[in-house]
């Protein structure tokens, strides 16, 4: 009892003379928790059939219907190259096609023909670039996150906490504000030219009002970097188009040099679509 | 043609479009649904992104040199399945299978690859397909158990 007492009288003695402990400390900004730790390098996952199958992107509906096929009897004696190839057609009809603007719809899929990476050496736009496969170098600081991707070298910088430009002048990589929120970071996106969407084999034109929601969130063990990306697009998409993709965590590896892009010397057009 | 050679076909003919081919599409230069081999004396090997590429001396029937190109996926891919830049050295004898140009060019996108040492080096989504195909097999075979 007389403890009891003693604290109430120091509690009181604190308020009177504000300060004591934490209680006249500034409050703790919003965004003081611990922040997921994203940082390190990452890259392609272990090798499964979805894992697989995402390698380039891919759709919720793709994803179930490849386990549908797997899981299905019939298939039983259907190698996974055949098994992985309906997924994929059913995704690019069934999932993608359908949220195309008609006209985005008529050239889709591009063919792989006319890909200026291949064509000229030209370096993925943002909504290619952020599924690119391979490695992803992440580094997170208070004000700003730097992402690496192995594919084209390809780097972008996303500013936190209101930092950064007022606004930017669009560019292939785009404008990125990001935010936590929990475990998770998520990343808008604007300001992107217009460019391609999606790696082959499902890809389309978007246009220069493209905006994009990223979520990356690590899986519980740590092991993986799983993104969901967003896109609208008034261009190129009746509704929003939302993939997947995911990274292993591969502290071991390294991004190295990419600058040797060769122009093809001959080409094949049309007749290639997939 | 043997049960070998019969897999080998089907494996080739239905791979999915393939994760070493990352940086673009093979279709517009490559013909996926035929194989050439050829064998040849390595004259350069280049193990660089986003594709490793060698330069193969090969004497066709008419004995004339022709050099050859090789398109490998890129150095990432080849490192984590073994590559190193001594995995081939200049002079080397190898036998090379792979796809060939739509033109008939001397030009042919990696499949496999046989070392003087005997050992096979397996495109790395060749070999990342044989594992999936395993999972697969192994997922049926768990479900019929049930």
């Amino acid at each position: 009892m007389c403890r009891v007492k003693q604290q109430i009288r120091i509690a009181a003695i604190c308020v009177l003379m504000t300060g004591c402990g934490q209680a006249n400390e500034p409050a703790a900004p919003a965004n003081s928790a611990p922040r997921p730790d994203f940082s390190g390098m990452w890259s392609d996952p272990p090798t499964t059939a979805v894992d697989d199958f995402c390698f380039m992107t891919c759709t919720d509906e793709g994803i179930a219907r490849l386990n549908a096929l797997l899981d299905d009897p019939a298939n039983d004696s259907r190698p996974y190259p055949e098994l992985s190839r309906e997924a994929v057609r059913y995704q690019r009809e069934e999932s993608i096609r359908p949220r195309l603007t008609p006209e985005t719809a008529k050239a889709f899929p591009l063919d792989p023909a006319d890909d200026p990476g291949f064509l000229r050496c030209e370096p993925w736009g943002f909504a290619r670039q952020i599924f690119a496969p391979h490695q992803l170098e992440v580094r997170q600081n208070d004000d700003r996150i730097e992402m690496r991707y192995a594919e084209w070298d390809g780097r972008r910088t996303i500013y936190l906490n209101g930092g950064g430009p007022a606004s930017q002048p669009p560019s292939p990589m785009g404008y990125s504000v990001g935010r936590y929120e929990g475990d998770a970071l998520v990343v808008e996106t604007s300001a992107v030219t217009a460019n391609l969407a999606g790696i082959f084999p499902a890809w389309f034109h978007h246009g220069n009002q493209l905006r994009a929601v990223e979520r990356y969130t690590r899986s519980a063990d740590g092991s993986r970097l799983e993104l969901t990306a967003t896109l609208e697009d008034p261009q190129s998409l009746r509704q929003p188009l939302q993939f997947r993709k995911a990274w292993g965590w591969a502290p071991e590896e390294q991004i190295f040099p990419y600058t040797n892009c060769e122009r093809p010397t001959e080409i094949k057009k049309a007749g290639t679509r997939p | 043609m043997t049960l070998r050679h019969t897999l080998l076909v089907a494996v080739l003919l239905f791979a999915p479009y393939r994760a070493a081919t990352a940086h673009h599409a093979f279709s517009p230069v490559y013909d996926g649904s035929k194989t050439v081999t050829i064998v040849g004396t390595l004259t350069n090997f280049r193990l660089v992104n986003p594709h490793a590429m060698m330069t193969v001396d090969v004497v066709d029937k008419a004995g004339k040199h022709v050099a050859w190109t090789v398109e490998m996926p890129g150095l990432l891919s080849l490192t984590r399945h073994g590559w190193t830049e001594k995995t081939v050295s200049v002079g080397d004898k190898l036998t090379i299978s792979g796809n060939p140009t739509h033109t008939g060019s001397a030009r042919v996108a990696f499949k496999r690859i046989v070392l003087p040492s005997g050992k096979e080096m397996l495109d790395p989504g060749e070999e990342s397909d044989n594992t999936i195909e395993q999972q697969r097999r192994d997922r049926a075979r768990q479900r019929q158990q049930k």
